[in-house]
């Protein structure tokens, strides 16, 4: 395989370590791991295949029509859908970037010791720089490749020497552990989904992909990138779940902070492990940085029409750029406020889980338009995976907040 | 919204409520301590830098605070008094551990930091005698 070719999958790399494995994925993960070890790790292969499937859609649409799905569900559903849509999307986004943002000053305090609230600004002017100066490609493909770092975890699963046994039942007994119960069982599994199937990483994909310039030719690439990407996201995923079952539970350790995401990890590999996962946390979180910049600067330029794209000048998509660095800035200033970004990730995950239907309708309606797609719409095996996927995603939305109240975001 | 605002922050008015809040929060404390002298077992291994042990034991003392804090913040219901003395007593002890393995830490006094940590196992049985109490 040529290295362009090689290169050309860092886009699904990127989102799957990036958008998939975001901090919101890296606290949610080893929490669930420490509290119901592998038993809600059927959530995760579904919402593998959920956001597989909604993504695919997404490059396939951005493909053929040469337009992203938000841009497409505004015109498809109307400006008031689009603008819920994009209100909605702007919160969750908006305090997702405040939270990875703070996942990379979180990497920097790992190694030195320093409050993470010295190294926010550090991280904001890192982000900006890298964005001003490097080309979207050379961004893509140094975090998709250095987030490769994040298999640290995989590795650390066989360096426990678990009890595979062990690890298969809990994997395959779908209830709560001995004292927890169902309504936090179900709250943490939407909190799973939350965290995976953020939408974020479909407007990405797609807009990524309009960059890219993808084609009906591309499809190979598109969903090469699909099938690499996202399972190697869910790999990451329950890797952490299973090292927080080994490590933790056994020893009644809850998860608060992504310090605590590491330790078994520390535990399985010493210094080496620690320094590949402080590594692949600061990929990851400037992965997701970007993914949720980029994807919120997207959402409002594709809604009022403007010029976009990181691959233009700034001069030349001068609103895109001003919305994305006023973003930066202003998720700096949130960070500096002391706001714990831990819980505001698991709340913002909550809420995107709310959302998600808002997100797959409008590019499952597109997916089957014949006049739009033509002979690329949808097949029967993405119609049944989408409707069944957004079927669920309308429960979770109901169920969301209800539970967050009752559960009392998860603490019982 | 108003309502569930008010469920979220509403402190426990019965015996049972009052209770489940003391196990909680007592099981908070093991898990705090639990990481500290996992930390510490950690850098005896010469398996983590100072410098991140000494981030994860920060967190644990400060955790530990708050947990302490909000658990103390509570009316005991009437004949909880006893309880609510046994559970910030434990607290206590827990935060002052925590605190003295966090010096140590940032002093760069690793010895001390492996040695105090071991001495956890006894703060640890301490938590447990606790929760049977509490429990019974």
């Amino acid at each position: 395989m040529s290295t362009s070719k090689l290169f050309s999958f860092t886009l699904g790399t990127l989102s799957a370590i990036g958008g998939f494995i975001d901090i919101g994925d890296l606290v949610a993960d080893a929490l669930v791991g420490a509290r119901f070890g592998l038993r809600l790790a059927w959530v995760t292969v579904l919402a593998v295949v959920g956001i597989m499937c909604y993504a695919e859609m997404s490059g396939r649409i951005a493909a053929v029509t040469k337009r992203p799905a938000f841009d497409l569900a505004r015109s498809r559903l109307g400006p008031r859908y689009g603008l819920v849509a994009l209100v909605g999307a702007f919160l969750v986004t908006g305090l997702l970037v405040m939270a990875e943002l703070s996942g990379i000053a979180f990497s920097f305090q790992l190694l030195t010791d320093i409050s993470y609230l010295f190294w926010v600004p550090v991280a904001g002017l890192v982000v900006a720089l890298f964005l001003w100066a490097l080309p979207f490609e050379i961004l893509e493909r140094i975090y998709g490749i250095v987030g490769l770092s994040m298999l640290v975890f995989v590795v650390a699963v066989w360096q426990l020497h678990p009890d595979w046994g062990h690890l298969w039942h809990s994997a395959t007994t779908p209830s709560p552990t001995p004292g927890e119960t169902w309504p936090i069982y179900a709250f943490l599994g939407i909190t799973l989904v939350g965290a995976q199937m953020t939408p974020y990483e479909m407007f990405f994909f797609s807009s990524g992909g309009v960059e890219h310039g993808w084609g009906p030719r591309s499809f190979a690439e598109m969903r090469t990138n699909v099938i690499v990407g996202f399972p190697l996201g869910g790999l990451l995923a329950i890797a952490i779940q299973a090292v927080a079952l080994v490590v933790f539970y056994p020893a009644g350790i809850q998860v608060e902070h992504i310090t605590q995401t590491v330790l078994p990890v520390v535990v399985a590999l010493g210094k080496v492990g620690l320094a590949f996962a402080a590594v692949g946390i600061f990929a990851a979180t400037f992965g997701a940085t970007m993914e949720t910049l980029f994807a919120t600067g997207y959402d409002i330029a594709q809604y009022f029409g403007w010029s976009y794209g990181k691959l233009q000048p700034p001069a030349q998509a001068a609103r895109f750029t001003a919305v994305t660095a006023s973003l930066l800035f202003v998720s700096v200033a949130l960070a500096l406020t002391t706001l714990n970004p831990i819980q505001v990730t698991i709340v913002a995950v909550v809420f995107s889980a709310m959302l998600l239907p808002l997100a797959f309708l409008p590019v499952l309606l597109v997916a089957n338009d014949h006049v739009v797609m033509g002979q690329y719409r949808n097949g029967k095996l993405s119609n049944a995976i989408g409707v069944v996927t957004l079927g669920v995603s309308c429960l979770i939305s109901v169920a969301a907040p209800v539970l967050l109240v009752y559960t009392r975001g998860g603490s019982g | 919204m108003t309502a569930a605002l008010w469920y979220l922050v509403w402190p426990p008015r019965t015996q049972a409520g009052y209770t489940h809040q003391a196990q909680q929060t007592i099981g908070k404390f093991r898990s705090q301590v639990a990481t500290a002298r996992l930390w510490g077992r950690e850098l005896d291994r010469d398996h983590t830098f100072l410098a991140t042990a000494s981030v994860g034991l920060d967190e644990m003392e400060t955790d530990a605070t708050n947990t302490l804090d909000q658990f103390a913040a509570y009316q005991p219901p009437a004949g909880q008094e006893p309880m609510r003395t046994e559970v910030t007593t434990l607290g206590d002890a827990v935060v002052t551990d925590l605190g003295e393995l966090r010096i140590a830490a940032r002093q760069g006094r690793t010895a001390t930091v492996v040695r105090k940590a071991k001495r956890l196992g006894d703060l640890l049985d301490r938590i447990d005698t606790t929760t049977s109490d509490v429990s019974s």
